[in-house]
Formats: structure tokens, C-alpha cells, sequence
């Protein structure tokens, strides 16, 4: 009997999280889908709930370029939280310049970098089947 | 009869002249006083005719006088040595004659002078003669004695050789013909006055044409010799071959000729500057090279030079120079702008080099050169300006190649999973709601793509597309325009910008620059208060500053500041339409050589600022 499974998207393109909403849920490895379309919901609607393993995501799908709060920003406030669970963060965005591959690197926090669009096979391996 | 013997007998001594008479007949010698002086014997001192011819060391001499005087009963002279009584040696001359009666001899008499001192006096002349020949023969200089009318009189070995001719050759012709036509007039003018007795003698270089045509290069002293009654006799004339030092001083000349034409044609400025007096001589042309006459800076300070440099150019200038005082560095080359006489300022590089040292090493004598760089620097500068643009264009370039990969990577991404889906949904509801989503993202990709071309044709634009446009008239047109929405908000609208204000600008990106920034003041206005916009135009260094100042809500800048102007996900249908628009009117200023900046505080309120180049 496998954890329920709680994933987070962070991305400002509807159309994105609509689609991605919908392959999900073919796979049927996710119990939860928390959608957020820039970095400061996301990081409002967490950042009380840290104590509480069972509200918090397992994994983040996080976009770089988003209005109000980007990526960057939200991984700079994110990693001051202790949340009271392992969250694994992939980013998962259009930009194929170098330098945000390169300053992606720099975070600890993020497992892998993706560039969009994500495949089902990407998407199996990240949910772990 | 008496007064004539009385006459006789008181001039006889005046002349210290000798009598004697000697009687043939009677054998009877008569000498006065005179001529016992000159034996210097006593005055009874009877004379015999044997004694007198003992005070003669060659009496064959005398001897052979008396017996010619008389067999030939004509008068006669010699001059004869003798020695007196004392033992002294005197010189004498001797004149003999005889008295006849009826064809016979019956006296011989005669006068004896002392001539001693003459003979001296003529004997150190001939002396001094000899002396004068020898030096004239031999000297190692050409030496002459030259006619009042030119001619070559005596000419000594020297001369001869330097000449080319012989003494003989040089005797038929005169110095004139000799001489190289333009040193003639010269030498006859001195000529003249040295006849006159204006100068007692003259020097001149001059050029004779020797017996082989070519020229020769000498100094002239000419002297004149006179009689004792100061009637010209003839020159002495010394020659001194020069051509030597007449051919090294044509060459340096030549050289020197050479060298000017050399910096004369590579327009180099020179300074030649005595650090311990600060003294320093220029050439013409280093004052011309900052606008100013000769003798306005060819004799001036070095300290007058360098206040010509440029204040911020003087720091690094006395380094250099310092560098090469202390020995640091050889040379001292220098890159500074230097004030022009008219008020402009001139790029010159200072080359220096210490020529010599004082003792205790400190300069004492530099050379250098001024050269009048400012063309290479104008288009160094130039060039350093266009890279500028370029490299800006470049970047620009380079980023917009990244927001269109993004762009469109985000449509591809979202076609390619929903096709994909498509593919294994065999739901046809499901079918059907992709199918939509695919035909929304096929529209959002054309906006895309028109929002692109936009900023394409933002580059694309050059500068001919200036046009003179009433900054004031063009920002009323943009407010009646946006005069509804204006209305709706109940906002207040200031504009102090000055009617008489005339921009040059495409007005089409102004339009595009007023209108958003209006528009974004209306968008991002604060829900508490309201709306005042004010538009200010200020004149700055590059030309004009046009002012949107807002009470709106403000943008936190260090969050956001670093994208504010970036083109991000701003074409999927969400409120925030900032992104694409101040994007594209940030590349429309800076198409117009401008260039946006923003000051924002959250909550109080936002100026953008634009720059309009005059």
C-alpha cells in the first residue's frame, strides 16, 4: 500500500497546469493536486502549514518566469521554511538559456531541471512508478 | 775765397766726413781729424801710406782701388772693412780721385766714411728678407704676392698645389679669372677699401676654380704693402684651403635640410625643454598643433604647456613624466587632450626622452614631440561607441532570441501533450475538450507570434524615422484618447511641459510610450485614493526627460525591479499586462537612442522617466 501522494504546480500558463492536471491523473499516482500560478500563492498558502506533514506536498513542479513571485524568488524564500516533511522540488520550464540551468544547479533543493514539455515518461519517474 | 774754406771747414764735421791727400811728388799724406777718428789714432800721429793700408784686412782690395783711380784717372768708391787701432772693426766707405797737371798725377785725395751702423742696418734687412722668403716658400698655406691690378706677382708651393697651376702659369693670368664668379664681387669691394685705407687688411672665405674646373673652398687674408711714402706697392695675399670644412658643413646643412623636411612632412611638433629653468624651444608646428603663432609659445615654460592639458588627463601625464624622471621608464609617452587656442579640446600624444642627467641623476635636458592625434582618437572613440550600440544590440538580440524560444517552447510544449493525450484518450468527451484546448493554444501561439513581430519591427526601425513632433500637443492628443477611461477613474491629470517644446521622435513609439504609460498608471492605480497622474518635462545633458509620475500602488523594485521590463508569460490570457508593454516601449526608447528607468516606492506611487535625445 503505497503513501497517498500530494503534488504542487507552480506555473503561471493555464493551459499548462489544465494539461498537466488532466496526465496526471492518468497516471493515477496522484491523490492530490495543489495548482498555484505564481510563486507568492504558493508560497502564502504554505508557508503556515509547515508543521503539518500531512498538508504539504511530497513534490513541487515549479516554473521559473511567473509574474508577482518567479521561481528563483519563491526557491529563495522557500528554502528559509522547515517543513516538517522531505519536499522534492523539480523545476520544470520553457528556458533552455544556460544560465538559469546553471543557477539552478545552485539549489541543494531542486532534484532535477525539466524543460517543458515534460513527458509522460518524465512524469512517471518523478511520481516514482 | 776765404768764406768758401771757412764754409768748408764747419760742415766737414757735420758730416763726420774723412779728407786725406796724398803728394805724389813729395810723398806727403794729409788726414784731419775726422779720418784719424775713424782709425782712432792720436793727433800727431803721423800717417805713412804703408801704415794706412794696415788698418785693411784686404789690402789688395784697397790697393787694387787707388791704382785703378790712378791708371784710369776717373773717380772711384768701394766699401771696405777695417780695423782700428782699438782692434775694432768698422765698415768704411773709401772715394778716391787724382789731381792732374799738364797729364800728370800729382796728388790723389779721397773722403772716408764710417759706415758702420748702415752696413748693420742692411745686413739684419737682408737678414729679415731671407727669413721672409723662407717662410713664404714653405708655408704649409698658400701664400701670394699679388699686383695692384690683380696679377699673380710670386705664388709659393702651397698655392701652386691648391691651385692647380705653376707659379709660371699662375703669373700670366689674375686672381680674377680665378675666381668663382659669385665671391668676386665680395673680394674686389673689400679689395677696394683695403686700397683706400678704409681696413688695414680684409678676411673673406671665398671659391677659386681650380686649373680643373672644380671649386675650392678657401679663407682670404688680404694685406697691402706700402712705400715709405704710403703709395700702394702690392697684397699679400694668405690662402687657406676650407673645402673640407665647407663640404661637412653643406652636408650638415644638408642633413639638417633633410631632417626639417622630415618633420615637417610627418607634421610632428618638437620641444627641446631645460627641466632645471623649465625653459623650453618649440618648433613652429607644436604651437600650431594647439592653435597658436610661433612666437607665442616657441620660447616659453614648460609649465605654460602642460596647464594646456586637460584637468582630467593631468594626473596621469605627470605620472608618466615622473616615471621617467625617476628612471622607471626610457620614454615618456603621453595621451592627453590639450586645450586648442579657440577653446576645443585636442588629443596630442607627448613622446619624451631625457638626453642628459645632472649628476645627481636628476634631469637636466629632455627632447621630445607633440603629435596631433585627435582623428585616431575621434574614431577610436567612435569606433568604441558603435561597439557599444552594437554590443547592446547584440545582448538585446540574444535575450529576445531567449523570450522567443521561450515563448513559443511553451505553445509547442502544451500542443505536443495535448496531441499525445489525444492520441490515447479514447474517451470521446475527453476527445472533444482537448480538441478545444488545442484550438485555444493554436490562438494563443498567433498572439504570440504577433506580439513578436512587434518587437521585430521595434528593431528593425533606424533613426530616419525622426520626425520634429510638439511634445505638448502629442501628450493632450494621448489624453483625449485615453479620455474615458481617464473619466471612469475620476483621475486627475497634470501636464507642465512647455508648448514651444519640440522633440524629435517617431511618432509612432511616442504614441506607443505615452500611451502605456498612461495606461499603466490607470491599471496599477491605488483602490484607496485618487488616480493623479502628473507629466513633467525637464531639459538634461542629452537632450529632454519626460516624466509619468503616479500615486498608484507602486512596484516592490527589489523584487520585481529585474523584470519589470522583460518580456515574460504575459500571453495566456492573465491580468498582468504589464509585461509585454513596457517590453516593447523600452525597445522603442532605446531605438530612439533613449533610454526608461523607474523609481517606485509600494503603496506611494511610481515616476517612469524617459530620456529623448536631442
Amino acid at each position: 500500500m503505497r503513501k497517498p501522494t500530494t503534488i504542487c504546480v507552480i506555473d503561471d500558463d493555464r493551459m499548462y497546469t489544465l494539461i498537466l492536471g488532466k496526465q496526471l491523473k492518468a497516471t493515477s499516482c496522484c491523490d492530490n493536486l495543489l495548482v498555484f500560478h505564481h510563486g507568492l500563492a504558493a508560497w502564502e498558502y504554505f508557508s503556515p502549514l509547515m508543521a503539518l506533514a500531512e498538508r504539504l506536498p511530497d513534490i513541487i513542479l515549479l516554473d521559473l518566469n511567473m509574474p508577482v513571485m518567479d521561481g528563483w524568488q519563491f526557491l529563495d524564500e522557500f528554502s528559509q521554511l522547515k517543513p516538517a516533511k522531505p519536499i522534492t522540488i523539480y523545476i520544470v520550464s520553457s528556458s533552455i538559456d544556460p544560465a538559469d540551468h546553471q543557477k539552478a544547479a545552485t539549489y541543494p533543493a531542486v532534484a532535477h531541471f525539466y524543460i517543458k514539455p515534460i513527458s509522460r515518461n518524465d512524469l512517471a519517474a518523478i511520481v516514482g512508478t | 775765397m776765404q768764406t768758401k774754406i771757412d764754409l768748408y771747414q764747419k760742415t766737414v764735421p757735420l758730416a763726420q766726413l774723412g779728407i786725406w791727400e796724398h803728394n805724389l811728388l813729395t810723398g806727403e799724406l794729409y788726414w784731419n781729424t775726422i779720418v784719424r777718428a775713424i782709425y782712432e789714432v792720436a793727433a800727431d800721429f803721423t800717417p805713412s801710406l804703408k801704415q794706412t793700408l794696415q788698418f785693411y784686412p784686404d789690402k789688395e782690395a784697397v790697393r787694387g782701388l787707388i791704382n785703378q783711380v790712378l791708371q784710369t784717372h776717373q773717380p772711384k768708391t768701394g766699401v771696405f772693412q777695417l780695423q782700428a787701432i782699438s782692434g775694432r772693426v768698422k765698415w768704411v766707405r773709401l772715394r778716391a780721385n787724382v789731381h792732374l797737371e799738364r797729364d800728370v798725377c800729382t796728388t790723389i785725395h779721397g773722403t772716408l766714411e764710417d759706415i758702420t751702423q748702415e752696413r748693420a742696418s742692411i745686413q739684419a734687412n737682408l737678414a729679415q728678407e731671407q727669413q721672409f722668403h723662407q717662410a713664404f716658400d714653405f708655408a704649409p698655406i698658400g701664400m701670394a704676392l699679388v699686383s695692384l691690378a690683380g696679377n699673380w706677382l710670386k705664388a709659393n708651393d702651397s698655392l701652386c698645389q691648391l691651385l692647380g697651376y705653376t707659379e709660371a702659369e699662375l703669373r700670366q693670368i689674375t686672381f680674377q679669372e680665378i675666381t668663382f664668379g659669385d665671391d668676386l664681387a665680395s673680394d674686389l669691394n673689400q679689395m677696394h677699401r683695403l686700397l683706400a685705407g678704409t681696413i688695414d687688411r680684409y678676411s673673406i672665405e671665398k671659391r677659386y676654380i681650380h686649373k680643373r674646373g672644380q671649386l675650392i673652398w678657401t679663407l682670404l687674408h688680404v694685406s697691402l704693402v706700402r712705400d715709405q711714402q704710403n703709395t700702394p706697392l702690392y697684397f699679400v695675399s694668405q690662402i687657406k684651403d676650407i673645402s673640407e670644412r665647407k663640404n661637412y658643413i653643406e652636408l650638415l646643412q644638408w642633413q639638417r635640410q633633410r631632417l626639417d623636411n622630415i618633420i615637417q612632412s610627418t607634421g610632428v611638433g618638437t620641444w627641446e625643454w631645460d627641466v632645471p629653468s623649465d625653459n623650453v624651444i618649440c618648433n613652429p608646428r607644436a604651437s600650431a598643433i594647439v592653435g597658436y603663432d610661433p612666437d607665442e609659445l616657441s620660447d616659453c615654460q614648460m609649465t605654460a604647456w602642460h596647464k594646456l592639458i586637460h584637468p582630467d588627463d593631468q594626473l596621469a601625464n605627470t605620472q608618466l613624466l615622473t616615471q621617467c624622471f625617476q628612471h622607471q621608464m626610457d620614454f615618456y609617452v603621453s595621451e592627453c587632450r590639450m586645450r586648442h587656442k579657440d577653446g576645443y579640446w585636442i588629443w596630442v600624444e607627448i613622446r619624451g626622452k631625457v638626453m642628459e642627467w645632472t649628476s645627481s641623476g636628476q634631469p637636466r635636458f629632455m627632447l621630445g614631440t607633440y603629435l596631433d592625434i585627435h582623428a585616431r582618437r575621434s574614431l577610436q572613440e567612435e569606433q568604441r561607441k558603435t561597439l557599444t550600440v552594437v554590443s547592446n544590440q547584440n545582448s538585446r538580440l540574444l535575450n529576445f532570441a531567449h523570450i522567443v524560444s521561450h515563448n513559443l517552447r511553451s505553445h509547442a510544449g502544451n500542443i505536443q501533450m495535448l496531441t499525445d493525450m489525444l492520441i490515447q484518450e479514447v474517451d470521446e468527451q475527453e476527445r472533444q475538450e482537448y480538441i478545444t484546448m488545442l484550438q485555444l493554444n493554436a490562438t494563443n501561439l498567433q498572439e504570440t507570434l504577433l506580439h513578436l513581430n512587434e518587437v521585430i519591427n521595434v528593431q528593425a526601425v533606424d533613426k530616419r524615422s525622426k520626425k520634429p513632433v510638439g511634445l505638448r500637443h502629442e501628450v493632450e492628443r494621448i489624453l483625449t484618447i485615453l479620455s474615458e477611461p481617464l473619466r471612469q477613474v475620476e483621475a486627475q491629470v497634470q501636464t507642465e511641459i512647455s508648448e514651444q517644446l519640440v522633440v524629435h521622435y517617431d511618432p509612432a513609439y511616442l504614441e506607443s510610450v505615452l500611451l502605456n504609460l498612461v495606461s499603466n498608471c490607470i491599471k496599477y492605480r491605488h483602490p484607496d485614493r485618487v488616480l493623479s497622474i502628473r507629466l513633467v518635462a525637464l531639459p538634461v545633458a542629452e537632450g529632454h526627460q519626460l516624466q509619468v509620475i503616479d500615486n498608484g500602488v507602486g512596484i516592490d523594485l527589489k523584487r520585481h525591479g529585474h523584470k519589470l521590463f522583460g518580456m515574460y508569460k504575459t500571453f495566456h490570457g492573465n491580468a498582468d499586462a504589464r509585461g509585454i508593454g513596457l517590453f516593447l516601449i523600452k525597445h522603442q526608447i532605446e531605438a530612439m537612442a533613449g533610454q526608461l528607468s523607474v523609481e517606485s516606492q509600494v503603496n506611494a506611487g511610481t515616476t517612469f522617466t524617459v530620456t529623448i535625445q536631442a
